[in-house]
């Protein structure tokens, strides 16, 4: 099997530290899909977003913030999403990230690939169930 | 690209603000600010790399992904060789032969001719219902004077030979006669010297002459002082005015004389006209078919001034005006087709060769673009990757079949009509043909795997571990349909060359109604000049005889006008019969004169009555024999022996009928004998004969004597030209058996690439079901049960195959027709055997693979499930 750089994509998930092995390294793809899913609830900037997707998985999934950006480039470059400058809660500059009709359409294909992947590997990983 | 400028402007700024809320969050839950400064850059990562990546976002352009995807198929490739070789080697034949015909089509059908503005450059004829298409001198006059349509028109008298001597060694030169300014009319220019003056078209002033550059530096040594010097042509003095470029190949020669046309000629009550060949210059922007109808009108005005006698065949005199490229070109215009449709077919075949290969590889790679689609890979970045595979291996394999190709052209020089250069040269349209087939070929084959491939559902891949099976059936369809549509192409091409090669087979059967083993033949023109003394020239040839006769090795000789398959010298439509005044001819009647001995030198049987003999001289009763054919033909079943015929333009004296003998196949292998009559040469001289002898053993080593021989009875005699029978034997049937050569070798190529096809399918097909035969061989069926499994599959798709071709041959064979000799287009004997041919070579393919799974060890294919197919 190969791997190869995909227009960007990282390819191998990294460790951070040894105290993280507990939590899931996300795959690169799947950040995307993340980030979509938070920002259905409304704009949010960058920081919000992490903090967004650490809570609501129980912090089980870990974003590598850094890994963040790339990934909303790469979101706002292909018209899902969009930024809008705007203030945040203490009144400081922020850059606000939106869902656009395109984004919100690509999120129900890309939640559909999720289950079946997720299913299938469920089904490999447990064959008896 | 403005946003994402702008969007990586403010990166730093992003960042820091991301980092700073961090930490602030970090302080809120009671770290110090080092701390919680420390800890949000940890969490952060390296802020170096995230700006990278970022920016690769933006800036990774169509070609940095152009060039990933390149290396990355290079890296595929590489990792399998095997499929790598196949598929450039497949599609450098494809491609090789299509460039390789295709420069001949260039060459012949694309290319301007080498003449100033040649588009409009006509050439003009009349049709009078009967014989050649020519223009009548006396007809000439009125078009050239009266007409509305021609910038510029030239006449061209035809290419005859004459002898040129006074420079070394005495030799045969053709020459043609054209008006003084047919090629200013032209545009081609001499590269020494001047071109006719108007001057020189006037009786008396017409002896100069221009030289092909080839003459000019074999003979004359490239000598440009040549230039008003005298040359001697049949004996006469010519002087040199300058020297035409080789690359002029129309009108062609090897010397060019003024047609120097008096009074006479042009006068519609003259006896001896002149056929003249018609080029003309248009006006621009004028229309042929302006110029045709003007030129009727101009001929049918002209009817009113010939004698009355004349009007018959004067009634329905038409005129065709054809641009003169077409002209030249026409006789290899349906051969090209057909060639070029031939490896079209070639090219389909690679195709989907490379096509069924890169569908079994996408196959064999479902889990890879399945892990990749899952990963994120968009379906087009995924089409763009596939496609990039294909571009590599068309590209590697366009340029390995470019050089083939352009090698290959040379064996295809013979393609090239007379009339147009032979050089085969690059050049754009080449290039450009080649790109294009490449890029049909890349979308042909590459784009439906593609697809398919990049179909992959990510969910039933990834469960059946690599091997996805709704799309191996519905691939494995389409595959299956490749192979038969491969089938179907090279049935159509096997036929095509099979019915060629019968036709080949059934001329050589041909009894040719003479021996043509051990002879050579030597060809002599006598000078034609005036003082012609046909007397003189019949004691030469004698002569000549008696001296090649005596030459060691020679078994027989004899003279004769006109030789078997050699040119055509003479025919007349004029036979009277005394007795029968109302018969005439239905076809021309071919009259040879010959010297006594030369129906048994040839060994042509003489049916009844007698040869000629020593003594039927000049003065005696003139006599002729006829073949059986002019006999039957003539006389029906009366006795021909002893009536008397009278031919040829009056006055005709009486000759008797003194023998028949048997038809030979003189004007082609292919052509039914014709009506002949023959007459005793020293009763009818003629300037041109040909001395034939037998030798004992090799008859090519007797050239240099007989060479010698003649020039011991005139120094100043060359020889025009020196065969043996076998020779001529083999140009007559050369481009016969070129095209049979030509097309079975595509045949040939086609037969291979589908076999290759069929295997490929087969053998996959074995591959995937390899664990279904192990569970069959282990719940106890026979081996052969497998073999026959197999088979049958292979078999089936060949029957399609087969079905498809048979019926597109029978609707595409008919184009061959042309081409075909005692073989129809539809020979239920050649469409049977190619079939049987075809399916034998389809059922090896099939059981090679068929073989190797029937031999499996249950136990191996049951343990190989789920690897999937290599």
């Amino acid at each position: 099997m190969t791997f190869y750089r995909e227009g960007g994509y990282a390819c191998s998930p990294r460790m951070s530290t040894k105290e993280e092995r507990e939590r899931i390294e996300l795959l690169q793809g799947t950040l995307d899909l993340l980030i979509l899913r938070t920002l259905v609830r409304g704009p949010a900037h960058g920081h919000a977003i992490a903090k967004a997707i650490e809570f609501n998985s129980d912090e089980v999934l870990q974003v590598e913030q850094g890994s963040l950006y790339p990934a909303l480039h790469r979101l706002i470059k292909r018209g899902w999403i969009a930024v809008e400058e705007g203030t945040s809660e203490n009144n400081r500059r922020a850059k606000f990230y939106r869902l656009t009709t395109k984004g919100r359409k690509q999120l129900k294909v890309e939640t559909s690939k999720w289950d079946k992947l997720a299913g299938a590997i469920a089904r490999i990983l447990r064959p008896a169930e | 690209m403005g946003r994402g400028k702008r969007m990586l402007e403010e990166l730093d700024a992003d960042i820091r603000e991301h980092i700073e809320r961090e930490t602030q969050d970090n302080i809120e839950r009671g770290m110090s600010p080092e701390e919680a400064r420390y800890a949000a850059m940890r969490k952060f990562g390296n802020v170096m790399r995230v700006k990278e990546e970022t920016r690769e976002v933006w800036c990774s352009t169509w070609l940095d992904e152009l060039w990933q995807d390149l290396r990355f198929g290079l890296r595929m490739l590489r990792k399998s060789p095997a499929f790598a070789a196949i598929a450039v080697l497949t599609l450098a034949l494809g491609i090789g032969t299509n460039t390789a015909i295709f420069s001949v089509v260039d060459a012949v059908l694309l290319r301007p001719l080498p003449y100033n503005d040649p588009s409009r450059l006509v050439w003009a004829t009349e049709h009078f219902g009967f014989g050649p298409s020519t223009v009548v001198s006396a007809d000439f006059p009125a078009w050239k004077e009266r007409n509305h349509v021609f910038e510029q028109i030239g006449a061209s008298g035809g290419t005859g030979g004459a002898n040129l001597t006074g420079a070394g060694e005495p030799t045969r030169v053709t020459v043609n006669n054209v008006t003084t300014g047919f090629f200013s009319m032209l545009g081609v220019e001499p590269i020494v010297g001047r071109a006719f003056l108007p001057s020189e078209g006037k009786k008396g002033q017409e002896h100069v002459a221009l030289l092909n550059e080839d003459l000019w530096r074999s003979r004359f040594g490239a000598d440009t002082r040549i230039v008003s010097k005298a040359i001697q042509l049949d004996g006469t003095t010519h002087t040199v005015v300058g020297v035409m470029p080789a690359s002029l190949r129309y009108p062609r020669a090897d010397v060019w004389t003024p047609l120097a046309l008096d009074d006479e000629i042009f006068s519609p009550h003259s006896p001896r006209w002149m056929m003249l060949a018609v080029i003309g210059r248009l006006k621009p922007r004028m229309e042929m078919r302006q110029a045709q109808s003007d030129l009727q009108l101009l001929t049918q005005a002209m009817n009113k001034q010939y004698p009355p006698q004349a009007s018959r065949f004067r009634e329905h005199v038409a005129v065709e005006v054809i641009s003169l490229h077409e002209v030249l070109v026409h006789n290899v215009r349906s051969l090209l087709m057909i060639l070029l449709g031939a490896t079209g077919f070639v090219l389909l075949i690679a195709c989907a060769n490379v096509s069924n290969l890169l569908l079994s590889r996408g196959v064999a790679r479902g889990r890879e673009i399945a892990v990749r689609v899952a990963l994120g890979a968009g379906r087009l970045r995924l089409v763009r990757q596939l496609l990039t595979e294909g571009l590599l291996l068309v590209v590697i394999g366009a340029l390995l079949g470019s050089v083939t190709g352009l090698w290959a052209t040379k064996i295809l020089k013979e393609l090239i009509p007379a009339g147009l250069p032979a050089d085969m040269h690059l050049d754009q349209r080449i290039f450009a043909f080649s790109a294009v087939i490449s890029a049909v070929a890349l979308l042909i084959f590459g784009l439906v795997p593609a697809f398919i491939a990049s179909r992959t559902d990510v969910n039933e891949t990834l469960k059946e571990g690599g091997v996805h099976l709704s799309a191996i059936s519905g691939t494995h369809r389409l595959r299956g349909l490749m192979a038969a549509g491969e089938i179907a192409l090279s049935l159509i091409l096997l036929i095509g060359a099979g019915l060629l090669s019968r036709s080949f087979l059934r001329l050589m059967e041909v009894p040719l109604g003479f021996d043509p083993n051990h002879l050579l033949i030597a060809t002599v023109a006598r000078p034609l000049t005036v003082d012609f003394n046909s007397q003189l020239h019949a004691a030469f040839f004698r002569d000549s005889l008696q001296r090649i006769r005596s030459l060691p090795g020679v078994t027989q000789a004899a003279l004769t006008e006109r030789y078997p398959l050699g040119p055509f010298r003479n025919a007349t439509r004029i036979v009277h019969v005394q007795g029968a005044e109302d018969f005439r001819p239905m076809q021309p009647v071919s009259v040879t004169a010959i010297s006594p001995d030369y129906f048994h030198l040839i060994g042509v049987r003489l049916l009844s009555g007698r040869t000629f003999s020593e003594g039927d001289v000049a003065d005696t009763q003139r006599v002729a024999v006829l073949n059986q054919r002019l006999a039957h033909m003539i006389f029906g079943d009366r006795n021909a022996l002893g009536q008397h015929i009278g031919f040829g333009p009056p006055p005709a004296p009486w000759s008797e009928i003194v023998g028949i003998v048997a038809d030979m196949r003189e004007d082609a292998i292919e052509r039914e004998p014709a009506p002949e009559l023959f007459v005793p040469y020293t009763q009818h001289p003629s300037f041109v004969m040909s001395l034939m002898l037998r030798a004992d053993s090799n008859p090519e080593a007797l050239a240099s004597a007989v060479r010698s021989a003649v020039a011991s009875v005139d120094k100043n005699q060359p020889v025009s030209e020196i065969m043996t029978m076998d020779e001529v034997l083999a140009n007559s049937v050369a481009p016969r058996r070129f095209r049979a050569l030509l097309l079975g070798l595509f045949a040939a190529l086609a037969l291979l690439l589908a076999a290759i096809g069929i295997y490929g399918v087969i053998a996959y097909s074995c591959s995937l079901r390899t664990c279904e035969f192990g569970i069959r061989i282990a719940l106890g069926a026979d081996r052969t049960d497998i073999l026959k499994l197999v088979i049958r599959q292979g078999f089936g798709l060949t029957v399609i195959g087969l079905g498809a071709g048979i019926a597109g041959a029978i609707g595409l064979t008919r184009y061959l027709s042309s081409l075909l000799y005692e073989v129809k287009p539809t020979d239920p004997l050649t469409f049977v055997a190619v079939s049987l041919i075809l399916s034998a070579v389809a059922l090896v393919a099939c059981y090679i693979p068929a073989r190797r799974v029937a031999e499996v060890d249950p136990m191996v294919a049951l343990s190989t499930n789920r690897s999937g197919p290599q």
